[in-house]
């Protein structure tokens, strides 16, 4: 059985493997180390938010003007800016070393 | 290939359980596929139906769980389960539907790392990237293999350029990240060669089983084929058993019949057959006399036609000597011809020259005629003269002695006169003479002119009877020749003739032969036809 050829949907479906692939190792926890990048310039404000959030630092991210905080999701969002971004810190991706269990 | 296939059986029984509970895939589609192309079909429905029940059982994971990832696993499963579930939806199996399979089993696997994140298990979820590249051997094709190996290799490559500790807690560890992506990629060159292996097999299956199918409806066509002509033979069998019956009832009413026919049929054959023998015999005797007749007659006809030959011979041989004798003949005719023509030029001349001669006695009649005229006048001078003399004589007698020499003169004048007279006389007495002579010799020339004449003409005649004669002459010489090359002609053909006639003897006698061994002939056949119609005289009274 013949089916008409579409260029793009190979393309396509590989973009949203990426982007799912992406998406989930940067999807942040819902407790735990977390990455804060804020996309302007206020950083000071992102660090306020966190803390308000009850978020503790722990250093700054690999990001200029990123921080690295362990805290709760569900509250730090909404203290933070609109224009950060919230991201897993590592190690977050594929587990710990040793199968070590969740990060304090 | 069964054992692969009752093998595979199992793995796809969840597919009949769709549809005895009525799903949306419709199998009836795969009776006209082969089975290639129905694993790879089901083989990509059972790759979305994996799709949303790992989906399903993730997010029970989740809740169960309490990781609150509930979100990302909704979001990116459905958007990564979609174009799988719409390619199983529209019946698609072909290599873009395949390799679409491939993100699946990159990113279900990587689901339930996520899931597991923080988890003492989350390592062991990673076999089950494992487990969905060997589920991708269903689809018997190497792309989504290879897209599922190129997906989790890049994924952690990039993340291990760009985020080293995403990948792994602590530090970068790029040979820990290579040492999983080699084992990616054995993986997928193990299922790649199998994959590979699988189609092949069962396109070689395929082929197998359509050749197959079309043998066993070969064998089919041919055990039907077999069928009725059995079938047809055993009716042909019956109907030919019936029909030898019938022609064996028949052929002894027939024998029956045709033995009394033959018998009558025998009886007036040995009737004809006798009197055949009887006219041939006689035939055949007639035959022999007339042979012999007939070579006699060819013998007689031989030599007369020999003595035939040699008398058209003798004949040819004469006739060429008459010929020759005419050829002389006709030469002499042309000696004569010619001195008739040479006689008759000459009497021309002859008469010419006689008439010239009468011309000229003509003349000299004529001069003589006017020489006595010219005569008659010297004599009448002379008389006028003698007259003349006279009276001078008187004259000078008057005058006396005066006239004395006078009178001898006139004297003198008077005999001249007399002695002219005298001449005249005589020379009229010639020319009298000599116009005897000129009319004789007239005449006789005439004479002569016309003898000429007369011998002219009786030679112009003897020419023309000569050229006559020589054209005769001509055409006998020409029927001569003729009768010479007919005499040999015909004794050519007298020739051909005697050899006739020789082969007809030949032929005679032959025929003679050939009529003595009719003769024999004929009695051997009444000798046959004895026996013959005693044979059957005697099988009709056996039957009898």
């Amino acid at each position: 059985m013949k089916f008409p050829p579409n260029r793009m949907l190979v393309p396509a479906q590989i973009f949203a493997a990426t982007f799912g692939l992406v998406a989930l190792t940067m999807w942040p926890p819902a407790s735990g180390s977390m990455l804060l990048v804020p996309l302007g310039s206020d950083g000071g404000a992102t660090v306020q938010g966190a803390l308000a959030g009850g978020a503790a630092l722990l250093g700054a991210g690999p990001f200029p003007g990123s921080l690295v905080v362990v805290g709760d999701r569900a509250r730090i969002a909404p203290r933070v800016a609109w224009n950060t971004v919230i991201m897993a810190a590592p190690p977050a991706g594929c587990g710990a070393n040793g199968g070590a269990g969740r990060p304090v | 290939m069964n054992h692969i296939t009752s093998a595979l059986k199992p793995a796809f029984s969840w597919l009949d359980l769709r549809a005895k509970f009525g799903a949306t895939v419709e199998f009836r589609h795969d009776a006209g596929l082969n089975p290639l192309d129905r694993l790879r079909r089901r083989a990509v429905q059972a790759w979305a139906l994996i799709g949303w029940t790992s989906f399903g059982g993730l997010l029970i994971g989740n809740a169960i769980l309490g990781a609150g990832t509930g979100v990302p696993l909704l979001v990116i499963g459905t958007i990564i389960t979609a174009g799988p579930t719409a390619m199983a939806l529209s019946g698609r199996y072909d290599a873009e539907a395949r390799t679409l399979m491939g993100s699946l089993a990159a990113v279900i696997p990587a689901m339930l790392v996520f899931l597991l994140k923080g988890h003492p298990w989350q390592m062991d979820a990673h076999m089950y990237f494992f487990v969905g590249m060997a589920a991708l051997v269903m689809l018997a094709d190497w792309r989504p293999i290879a897209l599922a190996t190129v997906l989790t290799a890049v994924h952690h490559l990039a993340l291990q350029w760009w985020a080293p500790e995403f990948v792994f807690t602590g530090s970068g560890n790029l040979g820990r990240v290579i040492f999983h992506v080699v084992a990616v990629g054995l993986q997928f060159g193990a299922l790649t060669v199998l994959t590979i292996q699988l189609e092949r097999l069962f396109q070689s299956q395929s082929a197998a089983l359509r050749r197959s199918r079309e043998l066993t409806q070969v064998a089919k066509d041919g055990q039907r084929q077999t069928e009725e002509a059995m079938l047809q033979a055993r009716t042909a069998e019956a109907v030919a058993t019936r029909e030898r019956r019938q022609r064996e009832e028949q052929a002894a009413r027939i024998a029956s019949e045709r033995r009394g026919e033959l018998v009558v049929l025998a009886n007036e054959f040995d009737h004809s057959v006798t009197s055949v023998v009887k006219s041939i015999g006689q035939a055949t005797e007639r035959l022999e006399h007339a042979a012999v007749r007939l070579e006699d007659v060819t013998g007689d006809a031989t030599q007369d036609a020999v003595e035939a030959a040699s008398g058209a011979g003798r004949a040819a041989r004469d006739i060429a000597h008459v010929a020759s004798s005419i050829r002389d003949l006709s030469e002499s005719i042309r000696t004569i011809a010619i001195a008739a023509d040479q006689q008759s030029q000459l009497t021309v001349v002859a008469s010419l020259e006689a008439h010239r001669s009468v011309q000229t006695v003509a003349m000299l009649e004529d001069h003589a005629v006017q020489i006595e005229v010219i005569l008659d006048d010297i004599r009448e001078l002379a008389n006028k003269t003698n007259l003349l003399a006279l009276n001078a004589t008187i004259e000078a007698a008057r005058a006396g002695d005066a006239g004395r020499g006078f009178a001898v003169v006139a004297g003198e004048v008077k005999g001249l006169s007399a002695d002219t007279k005298q001449a005249s006389n005589r020379i009229s007495m010639l020319l009298t003479g000599i116009r005897e002579g000129v009319a004789d010799t007239g005449e006789k020339l005439r004479s002569v002119n016309t003898a000429i004449g007369q011998v002219s003409v009786a030679a112009s005649g003897i020419a023309t009877a000569v050229g006559e004669q020589r054209f005769t002459a001509q055409e006998v010489d020409a029927g001569a020749a003729r009768a010479v090359g007919a005499a040999k002609e015909i004794g050519t053909r007298i020739d051909g003739v005697a050899e006739a006639a020789g082969s007809a003897a030949l032929l005679s006698a032959s025929v003679r032969g050939s009529a003595s061994d009719l003769a024999a002939s004929a009695r051997n056949l009444r000798s046959s036809t004895d026996l013959f119609v005693s044979f059957l005289q005697a099988d009709d009274a056996a039957a009898a």
